[in-house]
């Protein structure tokens, strides 16, 4: 197979990999494509203050930070991603920082970061915590004034078995616009005790301090912790810049097994065409974890990633927004929500969901590497966005070198069966059109996963409804759900002859009937709980049922309705506080017992310096 | 093969990948047969590794024999089931060892254990060489809970063949998708329950006849199941307990120690039972609570009196600090305004009693050497798994020296420094090491005493040096015990089990969405007992941690397992533990004041452990709101909810209109279900 591109190493602009680490050159011709970043830096770079936690991008302990000039605009990006499924082969002239290289113990200097962490108690086992520094310090980055929020997703995709979070989320609020002098300002209400009014010393007595020991409220002060200055941090490799890297070509083979970077759309097509079988990689979260444990091996691999065509994205006043498949999951919520503030709120509520579903889509790094286009392709039943591009009759662009472009509906006829979209091995998904809204349409989405965070949907389900601008009739109900089919499903059977029909209690009752009907689950369905996602479908159907009423109700007042679910995202203060004694005043300055010392470890921890027994090294004989 | 996921070889590779390749392709030809999964199914064959089961009576500390009870002669019965699923420990760092052969027969071994001793042990037996041969080193581990108790020494011996037989350094990591595969978890345990009280709600009579699923050998089980029915009284006096306990056993992975031991699950069942009883016969549950509170000096079931029983001031200082009150008003109120968006609140109480279930293990061992420049290396019997241990141990040696903190370190953890060492488990690291630490460091001072007298405007570093002139040790061992009495398990014959209690109350309110069942955690309150903390900001992020562990147990933590015993649940992926976005955003920890443990180090107490069922008020208030909208919907009777309370439990049991057009299931046994619970 491989003799069909004759000379094809020598096609590409480079067959050396080369990018930077910790501002550090890096080259290497030999290397096996199939070698993910995180063991590279671990193994070949004895670099081990990245941790692997579980090499699915699940747990965040291999965060490191990703710094690249963008094929399109050659603007810079900084970027969090998980080093266990980024192929290594990927960040060819790029930038990575990794948590050694932003603070040590030993040159005695640790970042702000890794300081007001290890102040806060935010480490206890520590093995987490490397990825929590860089996560937050990929955050700084983009943006050195975060909010709590931006704080909040910055960390979505790390988790912590030690801490339940309250020391993390308290460390790095410090940095947030909420902040100043390393407290919150809104926070405590002035007053820091947890019983608030009831407080004593503001009701005169002196309960608190009855002993010889005074009661404190916080374990940490951050009144002496350096400010961030991201001036002082390190700056992208004149080199890359130089030499353009980003937009070169860039092959490797080892061991039969090759990594192909075009540059550009043609070149994609040209290799898609001769390499049918080949995959096509962009954030590899789902074919590195079929590698990683399904050991489903992708002997030719290519990278979408460099080709400046799919990073394009443009608004169309008829067809709504196009989105080039290059795109990340970040790049198209930052875009959504671009687009939501500009345009007429009526219009984008597709925008909307979309952007609302991504909030909660897998993690915040896996978002940064993942597209849409992966997740389509991959076709899983369950997915959160397909059954949106379903119900909101969202299109999608193929390209091959053979037949040019295609425009395809994500139609109930676009999935073919479990897994299987109706895309041939030659094509690559080029751009998705995102329709606008139409002023008498209704637009929402519902996810329900184990846990908010991080997870993929039970059952996701989407609700599309035109009305009749005269009389508010039906005039068209589209209902898609994922994780009731193999597929994700089009209520068909549900729909029809709905047109001409009121909104009222008999039609919701109608359709909750109609949906039970079509979308039964056997006692034995793959997955499971086939009670509990048949309701989800009626509970979808109700929520979406009492929205519209309530909208058709008050046209004019924007209310938020309770249906929309628990209350999703925190709101913009916390209060945290411990409550113990502090020490005797007899006791010696000397003596150590009973006061809140930080963790032997903890500087040990944020730095990456602390050594574990899967750090240390074995040499192959 | 007795479980999915059993390992049965190893490769040895150049590295890693290519040794996971391999392993995937070697082929391995099994003939299927009828798995034992469920604690059901093991009850129905008969299938249990102790021949004989366990009891505790209460009657039997006052009398030789077990009465028989009339059950008719009680004003008021509760009986019935409630199950707890089991709990992966998820620490971040999975198992691994490297071994590095020396000389000879010499072996040393680098793990990731709380037990370094059974490490050396089980590398011993692999390799049939004494165990003065084979160092086992560890610096920190990253997480533990339990899970590294038991199951590291069968990574690390089957490494020690290979790097024997090769004579090469060996090491190997397993991979989340494989340790949670074989490691074992959390007891899932079943509960058959009968109460009975009086009409004003005084607790009188209790039978409580408990399961576990052990996986396919006993290994920790014994214990846990002990432990689960030590603490099955949780915090209340009942005039007669009867408890009887059976280890089931199943072809999964081993069941194993998990942070709470089998208590966590005891005090399920007990707290569930509160609930039955209040439900059922309308009670206020917090006063049926406190009128049922263990008092001074009560004695337990199981024959320990309870000294410093500090359950009732922990419990009114969280309704203080919540302001209990008035929120469950507040509570009340919104949901009589809020048709599917439901909150709960709620209040649970907890005791724990410190010290092994084994007299013997309830030991530490310590080695202190003073260096002539004045520095102190502390080597102990205990590991830092993320704990703070090594960080309380250095605290205890600095005031015993009284010498700064910064002159102190500790190295690791070691068998050729501290032989014969207890796992670092049941909540005892700082107890007892701090204890043979304390011993070590005595006798050190009493050495250097002299030179200190001689010399009074002297330093440290002149005393350490004129002991050293004049040909005085600078080395000392030490050695720690705590309190323990066996516990007739057999005949159920109780004893002074433990040295002491800690105690712990704590609040949450939930918000949950009937509709989807999804939950958030709006505000956490907890008030813990630790007697003189020997470090507040280890202590409180053990709280605050351990709350969260336990949050996730009873809620989002799900083991999934087919009917034919394989299991699904192998990584994050389909896995969930607690994330940031489920921490609550109020949350407040206070450390009881002034409470003094006679029986602890430095007047201190255990902390790893005890605040784990606090977690549990989470699930309750999610049950609170459940219940809420259920009574709107007409149903006002005691429904049962086991845990954890996943969103599909929280859904089925919101039972309303749209429970009511879902097809029924057929009959269990009928089919073949996706997964079952173990």
């Amino acid at each position: 197979m491989h003799e069909k591109v004759l000379n094809v190493d020598q096609s590409f602009d480079q067959n050396s990999l080369l990018f930077y680490v910790n501002g550090k050159r890096v080259e290497d011709q030999n290397v096996d494509p199939r070698t993910t970043l995180a063991t590279y830096l671990r193994e070949n770079l004895k670099l081990t203050g990245t941790k692997i936690g579980c090499n699915e991008g699940g747990c965040g302990a291999c965060t490191i930070m990703v710094s690249d000039l963008d094929p399109a605009t050659d603007e810079i990006r900084h970027y969090s991603v998980n080093a266990c499924l980024t192929p290594v082969c990927s960040v060819f002239g790029k930038a990575v920082i990794t948590v050694e290289g932003i603070g040590s113990v030993a040159k005695k200097r640790l970042h702000p970061i890794q300081e007001r962490l290890s102040v806060a108690h935010g480490s206890q086992c520590g093995y987490c915590t490397p990825g929590f520094v860089m996560a937050m310090y990929a955050l700084l980055r983009n943006k050195p004034k975060p909010n709590m929020e931006d704080v909040d997703e910055a960390i979505q995709g790390n988790l912590c078995r030690c801490t339940g979070y309250r020391p993390i989320l308290e460390a790095f609020y410090t940095f947030t616009e909420n902040a100043e002098n390393g407290t919150l300002k809104n926070s405590m209400n002035g007053n820091s005790c947890p019983m608030g009014e009831k407080c004593c010393k503001m009701n005169g007595n002196s309960k608190c301090n009855d002993t010889d020991r005074k009661e404190a409220t916080k374990l940490s002060s951050f009144e002496n912790v350096r400010e961030y200055d991201e001036t002082q941090e390190l700056i992208f490799p004149a080199e890359l810049k130089l030499n353009k890297w980003h937009r070169k070509s860039f092959y490797m083979s080892k061991d039969g097994f090759t990594w192909y970077q075009p540059n550009s759309l043609e070149e994609l097509l040209k290799l898609k065409s001769a390499y049918p079988n080949s995959r096509l990689i962009s954030g590899n979260t789902e074919i590195g974890v079929e590698m990683k444990f399904r050991f489903i091996e992708a002997p030719m691999a290519i990278n979408i990633k460099q080709v400046p065509e799919l990073r394009e994205y443009n608004l169309d006043n008829e067809k709504g927004l196009y989105l080039g498949m290059g795109l990340s999951l970040n790049e198209v919520k930052q875009l959504m929500e671009k687009y939501i503030a500009k345009l007429p709120k009526q219009k984008t509520q597709i925008f909307k969901e979309v952007q609302d579903m991504l909030y909660y889509f897998a993690g915040k790094h896996v978002r940064n590497m993942a597209t849409i286009a992966g997740n389509i392709a991959t076709a899983s039943p369950i997915s959160d966005l397909n059954p949106i591009w379903m119900a909101s009759c969202a299109q999608i662009i193929l390209a091959s070198k053979q037949h040019g472009e295609k425009i395809l509906p994500i139609d109930e006829n676009f999935f073919l069966g479990y897994r299987k979209p109706s895309i041939s091995a030659d094509e690559v998904i080029k751009g998705i059109w995102v329709p606008y809204t139409k002023p008498n349409q209704f637009f929402r989405a519902y996810k329900q996963a184990q846990r908010r965070e991080d997870d993929i949907s039970i059952v996701t389900g989407a609700f599309l409804l035109e009305l009749n601008e005269n009389d508010n009739t039906i005039e068209n109900l589209k209902i898609s759900f994922g994780g009731m089919a193999p597929v994700t499903k089009l209520a068909l059977e549900t729909v029809t002859n709905v047109k001409g029909r009121k909104i009222d209690e008999t039609l919701l009752e109608d359709i909750s009937n109609k949906l039970t009907d079509e979308f039964k689950l056997p006692p034995d369905v793959p997955g499971g709980m086939p009670q509990f996602r048949q309701a989800l479908t009626l509970s979808f159907w109700l929520k979406f049922y009492n929205e519209v009423s309530q909208k058709l109700k008050d046209q004019n007042e924007d209310k938020h309705s309770e249906m929309n679910g628990v209350s999703n995202r925190h709101e913009e203060k916390y209060h945290f506080t411990q409550v113990f004694a502090e020490v005797p005043e007899t006791q010696k300055p000397i003596d150590p017992v009973g006061r809140p010392i930080m963790h032997a470890s903890g500087e040990k921890h944020v730095t990456g310096e602390a050594i574990y027994s899967t750090d240390i090294q074995v040499a192959a004989s | 093969i007795e479980f999915h996921g059993q390992p049965i070889g190893a490769i040895i590779a150049e590295d890693h990948e290519t040794a996971r390749r391999a392993a995937a392709l070697v082929k391995v030809k099994i003939e299927k047969d009828q798995p034992i999964v469920t604690i059901e199914q093991a009850i129905e064959k008969q299938s249990f590794l102790n021949q004989q089961p366990f009891y505790i009576h209460s009657s039997l500390l006052e009398q030789n024999s077990v009465p028989e009870y009339d059950w008719s002669q009680y004003e008021k019965v509760v009986e019935g089931q409630i199950r707890i699923g089991g709990q992966e420990h998820f620490y971040l760092e999975t198992h691994n060892a490297v071994v590095i052969p020396g000389e000879d027969d010499e072996i040393e071994v680098i793990s990731s254990t709380q037990s370094a001793s059974d490490v050396q042990r089980d590398v011993s037996r692999a390799l049939g060489v004494p165990r003065h041969k084979i160092v086992v080193k560890v610096k920190r581990i990253g997480g533990g809970f339990g899970g590294k108790e038991c199951a590291s020494g069968l990574f690390a011996a089957g490494v020690a063949v290979a790097a024997k037989k090769l004579r090469l350094p060996v090491k190997i990591y397993i991979e989340r998708f494989d340790d949670m595969a074989i490691s074992g978890t959390r007891h899932p345990f079943l509960f058959n329950y009968k109460v009975a009280l009086d009409n004003t709600g005084k607790l009188l009579n209790f039978d409580a006849k408990c399961y576990s699923n052990c996986g396919f050998v006993l290994e920790l089980s014994q214990s846990v199941m002990e432990r689960a029915m030590v603490h099955i009284d949780n915090v209340y006096k009942f005039e007669n307990v009867d408890v009887c306990g059976r280890l089931c056993r199943t072809n999964l992975a081993s069941s194993t120690a998990f942070r709470g031991f089998g208590s966590p699950q005891g005090m399920f069942c007990t707290e569930t039972i509160i609930k039955h009883i209040a439900e059922k016969f309308g009670f206020d549950e917090n006063k049926l609570r406190e009128q049922n509170f263990y008092n001074e000096g009560d004695c337990t079931p199981f024959g320990m009196h309870l000294r410093q029983c500090n359950i009732r001031r922990c419990w009114d200082e969280c309704i203080e600090l919540s302001n209990f009150e008035q929120r469950k008003n507040a509570v009340d109120e919104y949901n009589k305004k809020s048709p599917y968006i439901k909150r709960g609140i709620y209040l649970i109480p907890t005791k724990f009693g410190i010290g092994f279930g084994y007299k013997q293990m309830n030991q530490a061992g310590a080695l202190v050497h003073i260096y002539t420049d004045g520095s102190v290396l502390v080597s102990h019997a205990g590991m830092e798994m993320g704990q703070g241990l090594h960080t309380k141990i250095l605290q205890i040696a600095a005031r015993c020296l009284e010498i700064d903190i910064s002159l102190v370190h500790i190295e690791n953890a070691a068998t050729d420094k501290v032989p014969n060492t207890s796992a670092t488990a049941a909540s005892l690291g700082s107890d007892m090491n701090g204890l043979a630490v304390q011993d070590a460091c005595r006798k050190l001072m009493e050495r250097i005493k002299p030179f200190k007298e001689a010399n009074p405007t002297g330093c440290w570093k002149d005393w350490v040096m004129q002991a050293y002139v004049n040909r005085v040790s600078l080395s000392a061992t030490g050695f720690g015990i705590i309190h323990s009495e066996p516990v007739d398990f057999f005949n159920g014959k109780g004893a002074e089990m433990f040295g002491y209690c800690v105690y712990g109350a704590g609040c949450a309110e939930v918000e949950v969405d009937c509709l989807t069942g999804d939950h958030k955690v709006l505000r956490t309150d907890i008030v813990m007992d630790v007697g003189d903390s020997l470090n507040p900001a280890v202590d409180i992020g053990q709280i605050e941690g351990a709350f969260v562990q336990g949050y996730g147990l009873f809620t989002m933590e799900e083991l999934k397992v087919r009917p034919d015993g394989t299991r699904l649940t192998r990584g994050p992926g389909n896995y969930k533990i607690p994330s940031a976005d489920d921490a609550p955003r109020n949350f407040n920890v206070k450390l009881l004041k002034g409470s003094s443990n006679k029986m602890g180090i430095f007047s201190s107490k255990a902390i790893g452990e005890p605040p784990l069922f606090l977690g549990s008020c989470t699930f309750f208030a999610i049950r609170e709101a459940i219940r809420a909208y259920r009574m709107d919907n007409g149903l006002n009777d005691y429904f049962q909810m086991d845990s954890p309370a996943t969103p599909e439990r929280i859904r089925m049991a919101c039972e309303d209109g749209i429970t009511k057009k879902l097809p029924k299931l057929p009959e269990e046994g009928t089919y073949n279900p996706w997964i079952v619970n173990i």
